[in-house]
């Protein structure tokens, strides 16, 4: 099953997903926010650009808003344990995103971890917070601010998963929608008048 | 998959040199404030929409 990002905005684009929206200012970008790669460059210069830099928020040293903008730390906290070999580097180039909103962030790598019920790291990832999004499958997008999708539902094969689509969001613009030939009619109908009644299909 | 499928041939698709990018992973503690082993971390971090690879391009 597939969700897809409608022609015209995608075409080059690459996705962004933040998983921690705290990060970042409020109302500027969210999770499923799309944009497209322009140019790959390091943190030195993207200061020099003055082009906005994900920041990797320390727990232990917070960053406040007053602070200049710091070159992102990348040192992995000392009470974890590494996984694999990799380090990244002062002098990495990262991917320059302009969003579909104009603007413009260095997507340096951003903390993604897995937390216990006390609020423990049980795991942490670092990873450019970016994901390709051409094409999405349904269960990533729960959650995901998707302006203008194209649904594939040719191959859903359990009544609901197309009104999950719709869980999160009453506003959905769906472009198309490719029904099941399983699909029972009668589920089809059903489907189809949910869509029709809760977003601006035609 | 289907999905990285279609994402990747569009990828492919697109002329400017390739980046990629390989996440760096760490094992935490538990509720006790023991080690989580680095299988049990790997797994966790399936969870995550990050993922451990991604390419880009321009």
């Amino acid at each position: 099953m597939l969700i897809q990002a409608r022609e015209t905005l995608v075409s080059t684009a690459n996705f962004l997903t933040f998983v921690k929206p705290q990060n970042v200012e409020q109302g500027a970008l969210v999770n499923g926010s799309v944009g497209k790669v322009v140019d790959f460059m390091t943190t030195r210069q993207a200061l020099e650009r003055h082009i906005e830099i994900a920041q990797l928020v320390n727990r232990e040293r917070p960053k406040t808003a007053a602070t200049a903008p710091e070159i992102p730390q990348l040192v992995p906290e000392s009470n974890l344990c590494p996984l694999g070999d990799t380090v990244f580097g002062q002098h990495q180039a990262w991917p320059m995103v302009r969003f579909t909103n104009g603007r413009e962030l260095l997507c340096a790598p951003l903390a993604f971890t897995v937390e216990g019920f006390m609020g423990n790291v049980e795991a942490r990832r670092l990873q450019v917070p970016l994901i390709l999004a051409w094409a999405l499958s349904i269960h990533k997008s729960q959650g995901q601010t998707l302006s203008r999708v194209k649904v594939d539902l040719s191959r859903i094969f359990e009544k609901g998963q197309g009104e999950r689509l719709l869980s999160h969001s009453e506003s959905i613009f769906l472009s198309y929608v490719i029904i099941s030939q399983l699909m029972s009619r009668y589920h089809a109908q059903q489907l189809w008048n949910v869509l029709k009644s809760r977003t601006s299909i035609r | 998959m289907e999905v990285e499928r279609c994402n990747n041939t569009r990828l492919d698709e697109l002329v400017g040199g390739i980046h990629t990018y390989l996440s760096m992973d760490s094992a935490g503690h538990d509720v006790h404030g023991d080690d989580i082993s680095k299988d049990s971390a790997a797994n966790l971090l399936t969870r995550l929409v990050a993922p451990s690879i991604i390419s880009l391009k321009v």
